[in-house]
């Protein structure tokens, strides 16, 4: 008697754990794809983008999705299949953070340069192109000065 | 003539340190511009389409009186302008005309349980489109309610006590967008911008009272 419940008991136990499995994978693949998107929000916030990651992450979240339209339909096997994909897309999409991490550290160092260097530049040509245009209306004012004197002169001597 | 000569030069010099001032100064405002870009308004939106991608034709022959098996095509719509990368979730629920829907105001979302839910990442002003079709599969009378007890969203079975209306006028689809915060690590269906909350849902209206 005590042997049939202890059988009974662990059998209730292995089904309930059974019945638990496909909702927890699912819960973790969904918990796992959030906290994914967490860590690619950063490389977005530091203004570069990450497309390709963005899309390996819209396909696990697909997955996830069509994994619930199989439970739905009763075929546990398939939605096993799909959220076992979907993870493997998330865990490639988080190791590939790291990289876009970087990637996007220095195009935003890059960029930062650019704009700081390109003040002088533009400071350095505008002024340039002011200072020639000054000594070029310089010019222009003395050629007319020589002119007047020449016309003046003419007179004089008429 | 040298001292005149003299003078206008100096008289450039301080026109080009002037011209050197205010050109820094420009440029660096530029700049400044350029790195900290001042924020425009965040939203998101939102909305539905009928079976033709336009605002009309939502039901089979313009009439909201469906029968067991009419198949009605929409398209939803999402579109994020909050500025940044976001996760977001649009949440389907089955409603009556009693059931609290969603509230504005307070930005709560409507009590009921999701009957299915779409995710996706979207970048800043990207536009998602969700084709949506759907139709009743089967209804059943209680007293003088009518019961949806099977419905069909693309192509996928739902069962069960769906919802109930009093002689199956009134039923609804309500659409919540839900969105991942990164301050809760969880999905809120409201943020506050200006000390206003903000949400975004739409709801589509239909009646079933014919159980054949």
């Amino acid at each position: 008697m005590l042997i049939l419940v202890l059988v009974l008991g662990i059998g209730s136990m292995v089904s309930t754990s059974a019945s638990e499995g496909p909702a927890s994978t699912s819960e973790e693949v969904t918990a796992s794809a959030r906290q994914t998107f967490r860590r690619l929000s950063v490389v977005y916030a530091s203004g570069s983008t990450a497309p390709e990651l963005v899309a390996k992450l819209n396909g696990a979240l697909e997955l996830i999705q069509e994994a619930y339209y199989e439970r739905l339909k009763g075929d546990e096997a398939s939605a096993l299949t799909l959220e076992e994909q979907a993870r493997m897309l998330v865990e490639e999409v988080t190791s590939e953070i790291p990289v876009a991490q970087r990637r996007a550290q220095n195009e935003s160092m890059i960029h930062t340069a650019i704009v700081i260097l390109s003040i002088p530049v533009v400071v350095a040509i505008s002024a340039l192109v002011f200072f020639s245009s000054l000594r070029a209306w310089r010019w222009y004012e003395k050629i007319r000065f020589f002119e007047m004197r020449i016309i003046e002169k003419k007179k004089e001597v008429d | 003539m040298r001292r005149r000569k003299k003078w206008t030069k100096s008289r450039d010099l301080q026109y080009l340190v002037a011209f050197v001032v205010v050109a820094t100064l420009v440029t660096s405002g530029i700049a400044y511009g350029i790195l900290h870009p001042p924020s425009s308004e965040r939203f998101f939106a939102m909305w539905i389409l009928g079976s033709e991608g336009l605002a009309e034709h939502y039901y089979p022959d313009d009439d909201p009186n469906l029968g067991i098996g009419e198949e009605v095509d929409w398209t939803l719509g999402v579109y994020n302008h909050m500025g940044s990368i976001q996760y977001v979730v649009v949440r389907v629920k089955l409603l009556n005309s009693t059931i609290a829907g969603p509230d504005e105001v307070s930005g709560t979302p409507s009590p009921v349980s999701p009957i299915l839910e779409f995710t996706r990442v979207l970048a800043d002003n990207e536009t998602w489109s969700i084709p949506f079709g759907w139709r009743i599969e089967s209804l059943s009378s209680k007293d003088s309610n009518m019961v949806l007890t099977a419905l069909s969203i693309n192509q996928v079975p739902f069962n069960g006590q769906l919802v109930s209306a009093v002689s199956g006028f009134n039923y609804r689809f309500v659409f919540e967008l839900w969105f991942y915060d990164g301050g809760s690590g969880d999905l809120a269906f409201s943020w506050r911008s200006d000390s206003f909350s903000h949400s975004v849902w739409t709801q589509m209206w239909f009646n079933a009272t014919a159980t054949d």
